[in-house]
């Protein structure tokens, strides 16, 4: 066989996101040779383009900020969201191995860790906490060496800023003076720290990391997975793994096949880089995977800017400050509310997604945040900052009812809804949908106001403004079913020897609940491990 | 105010150099991100371009007002901002060298003593992510040749100076950013500009 190969290692990676590094580090650690093919021109996949945040349960981090956890609390949590879709054995080793994920990658890397005070998503459910999401502090991408170019880069996230120094409240994070000195020393933040930090310690290792590499098939003999097959610039190549191949390629989303097939409801806006369009999953059915979770989608309400593109395609932003701070509302086209607009950009997804069955309509997957004057004085609306001129794709209108018949929302309806909206929000409280009881609800909120009224501001200060929201996909969450090692389990039973799944690209055990910040990002570095190890384990097959 | 100076010298007698910078209709669609100009007047025109850094490109309307026209020598325009919150302006001009000159000897960045380390650190840190150049350019190291050495006297050097400055919330933070932005469009766009001259 060794004739027909183009390349030969022990392990083979598809794709270089958090997954692929996490589970290419664990193998080298256990001894593999390892190869990272990633389909793009650039390394880091839709881990670097992202916050970079991990959430992991009862982590070493969490005492420093005087906060406690435990096993139970954490399945506790999860299975409260996960309405009996969690698939309690793999979510028990998520939260048994997580912890020692991050003192790993703490050990092999030059990461450093920081436990944030963003609270769960629901802290307010039993087993909820603060302190689960972690953060890499700013990392100096210049370690990548001649790799630096190939960092991918964050249209979200283009400053050197941490969340750990929102944490530390030393740092003004858009003082320039504070920037410029950071990019002096090519210090990068975010998911871009992550990867950096993650790729760097790759490279100190001896991982192969090759780009421009598009994995298409995968070499089976005898029922078992021995290769890969990869369309590059100059043609196909044939490359073995004599241990293990791991599909790290992330989700589907962008491909709208799959998506139409898979993901019910209205159309999804993707906001990962547009290279994850299903090859390992479609590669793993051909292999004979089981599948799992496969409706499923990391959902982000998301507003888009006439003529920005990434990679070529439409970008879709995240939103934060547009729902949480005072003086802003979603309405759908009845000019309605129908959703806590603080709660987090997953469950306002949820949401927006509601069919109703008597109209046969998502009634709400069209969907406007509705700010007041006030708003643009004090807060940031998308890359749009107080004292910048107010752009042209906020449509503006002198009442209302203006901007309700600009938009094609019901006039009558948008009247009334902030009428009554207001009445409540001046005395900080919201009877309809409870926005600002939560904490988490009021963490993205004003720091300047107390209480609910972090959240909560009526919108009483012509003119208005409105801009659409989608409902985003970070990436989708279906893909093979894998067990406690991470490997792909066969539709006849077993598992499929030599593959294994990890990340966007392996069906999540949490069915449709996204726990808190670094929700995807946690259990991605916590199977690629188990990957890397277990692929790196075995024996060689050739 | 971010400000970059960019000279190069083309293989063509000044009448021909003139002759092609005065008319923006033969040059414009080789500007880094030209989508489509539009000309309200003789001096007013609506340029649409398409800014590109690390892989993000954005759409920016920018209306350029000519402010100064002297003929065979110089052209002064002010451009602003119609959809993003900056301002500057520049000037190109055009002159007659006996001799062969290096193609490309770019002076450096100036900009307000004040913020100069911050805007050359940014620009060294972004032309790295400029995702079509790799940063080549960052260097201060010496000027790279690139046009054909011409005979004596059908040498040309072109000039274009540009300023632009970002205001409003985001105005600091962009500025820092500008340079790099500017110096990668002008090195492009005068490449190109030498190029078509030079083919003529
Ligand atoms: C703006 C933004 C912010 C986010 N913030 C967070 C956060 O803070 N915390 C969190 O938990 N989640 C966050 N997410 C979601 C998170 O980034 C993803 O869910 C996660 O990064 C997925 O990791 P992955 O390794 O599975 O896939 P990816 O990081 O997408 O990596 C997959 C890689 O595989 C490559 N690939 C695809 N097909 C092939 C092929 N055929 N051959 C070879 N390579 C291939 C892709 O190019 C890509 O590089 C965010 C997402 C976005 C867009």
């Amino acid at each position: 066989m060794q004739e027909s190969w183009d390349q030969i290692t022990d392990v083979v990676v598809i794709g270089s996101g958090s997954a692929g590094l996490s589970a290419a580090l664990s193998a080298r650690s256990h001894g593999a040779e390892v190869l990272i093919l990633e389909r793009s021109g650039k390394l880091g996949g839709t881990s670097a383009v992202s916050g970079g945040l991990p959430w992991i349960p009862n982590n070493h981090h969490m005492q420093e900020l005087g906060a406690e956890d435990s096993r139970e609390e954490a399945l506790t949590y999860l299975r409260r969201l996960s309405l009996g879709k969690m698939d309690e054995a793999l979510c028990e080793t998520y939260v048994d191995t997580a912890p020692d994920v991050i003192r790993f990658l703490e050990a092999e890397t030059e990461l450093e860790f920081v436990a944030l005070t963003i609270p769960d998503y629901h802290p307010e459910f039993e087993g909820g906490k603060t302190g689960r999401s972690l953060t890499a502090r700013v990392f100096p991408a210049g370690e990548l060496g001649e790799l630096r170019p190939a960092l991918r880069m964050s249209p979200h996230f283009p400053f050197p800023v941490s969340l750990a120094d929102v944490n530390d409240g030393k740092t003004n994070l858009l003082d320039p003076q504070m920037i410029a000195d950071r990019m002096a020393k090519d210090l990068v933040g975010t998911g871009h720290a992550l990867m950096a930090g993650m790729i760097a310690a790759a490279q100190d290792k001896g991982i192969g990391m090759q780009m421009g590499m598009r994995v298409r098939e995968l070499v089976m003999e005898d029922g078992v997975v021995v290769g890969v097959v990869v369309e590059t610039a100059d043609g196909r190549q044939r490359i073995g793994a004599r241990r293990g191949v791991v599909i790290a390629s992330g989700g589907f989303e962008w491909n709208d096949e799959l998506v139409r097939d898979f993901i019910f409801g209205p159309e999804i806006a993707p906001l990962s880089p547009p290279f994850n369009e299903g090859d390992g999953l479609k590669m793993a059915m051909g292999a004979g995977a089981e599948l799992g979770n496969m409706s499923e989608a990391w959902f982000h309400a998301s507003i888009r800017i006439p003529g920005e593109e990434y990679e070529g395609r439409q970008l879709n932003r995240l939103t934060s400050a547009e729902r949480h701070s005072p003086g802003s509302i979603i309405v759908n086209a009845h000019g309605q509310r129908f959703v806590n607009e603080a709660l987090s950009y997953h469950d306002v997804c949820l949401a927006m997604r509601e069919h109703d069955p008597q109209t046969f309509e998502f009634p709400n997957a069209k969907a406007w945040i509705v700010i007041h004057h006030a708003f643009l004085d004090k807060y940031t609306f998308m890359t749009r900052m107080p004292g910048d001129p107010v752009p042209d794709w906020l449509t503006r209108a002198p009442t209302l009812r203006e901007l309700a018949d600009s938009i094609g929302v019901d006039a009558d309806g948008l009247e009334a809804t902030v009428a009554r909206f207001n009445a409540h929000a001046k005395a900080g409280t919201d009877p309809d949908f409870h926005r600002g009881e939560s904490a988490y609800d009021r963490y993205y909120g004003d720091p300047d106001r107390d209480g609910a009224l972090r959240t909560l501001g009526p919108l009483d200060q012509p003119p208005f403004y409105a801009c659409e929201l989608r409902i985003g996909a970070l990436g989708t969450r279906g893909g093979p079913r894998v067990t406690g090692n991470a490997q792909v389990r066969s539709t006849t039973g077993g598992v499929i020897a030599g593959l294994y799944a990890a990340g966007n690209a392996m069906a999540s055990f949490t069915g449709m609940s996204y726990p808190g910040a670094g929700g995807t990002i946690g259990p991605a570095l916590t199977f690629g491990y188990l990957a890397g190890r277990h692929a790196a384990t075995g024996a060689n097959r050739f | 105010m971010p400000e970059i100076r960019i000279t190069r010298s083309a293989a063509v007698d000044p009448a021909t150099a003139w002759a092609f910078i005065s008319e923006m209709d033969n040059w414009a669609p080789l500007l880094t991100g030209y989508e489509s100009h539009v000309k309200t007047d003789k001096r007013h025109s609506r340029w649409t371009v398409k800014g590109e850094l690390a892989g993000l490109t954005r759409i920016a309307e920018i209306d350029v007002a000519v402010t100064e026209w002297k003929a065979s020598e110089r052209i002064a325009f002010t451009l602003t901002g119609v959809n993003e919150p900056f301002a500057g302006g520049g000037e190109f001009t055009v002159a007659g060298i006996g001799a062969p000159v290096p193609a490309s000897d770019d002076a450096p960045v100036r900009t307000d003593s004040v913020v100069k380390r911050i805007a050359l650190a940014a620009m060294r840190w972004l032309l790295r992510l400029l995702t079509r150049r790799g940063g080549e350019h960052a260097s201060d190291g010496p000027a790279t040749p690139l046009a054909r050495a011409g005979p004596a006297g059908r040498r040309t050097t072109l000039a274009c100076r540009l300023e632009v400055s970002a205001s409003g919330g985001s105005g600091p933070i962009m500025n820092l950013l500008l340079p790099a932005i500017l110096d990668a469009v002008a090195q492009d766009t005068a490449g190109r500009i030498v190029a078509a001259l030079e083919a003529r």
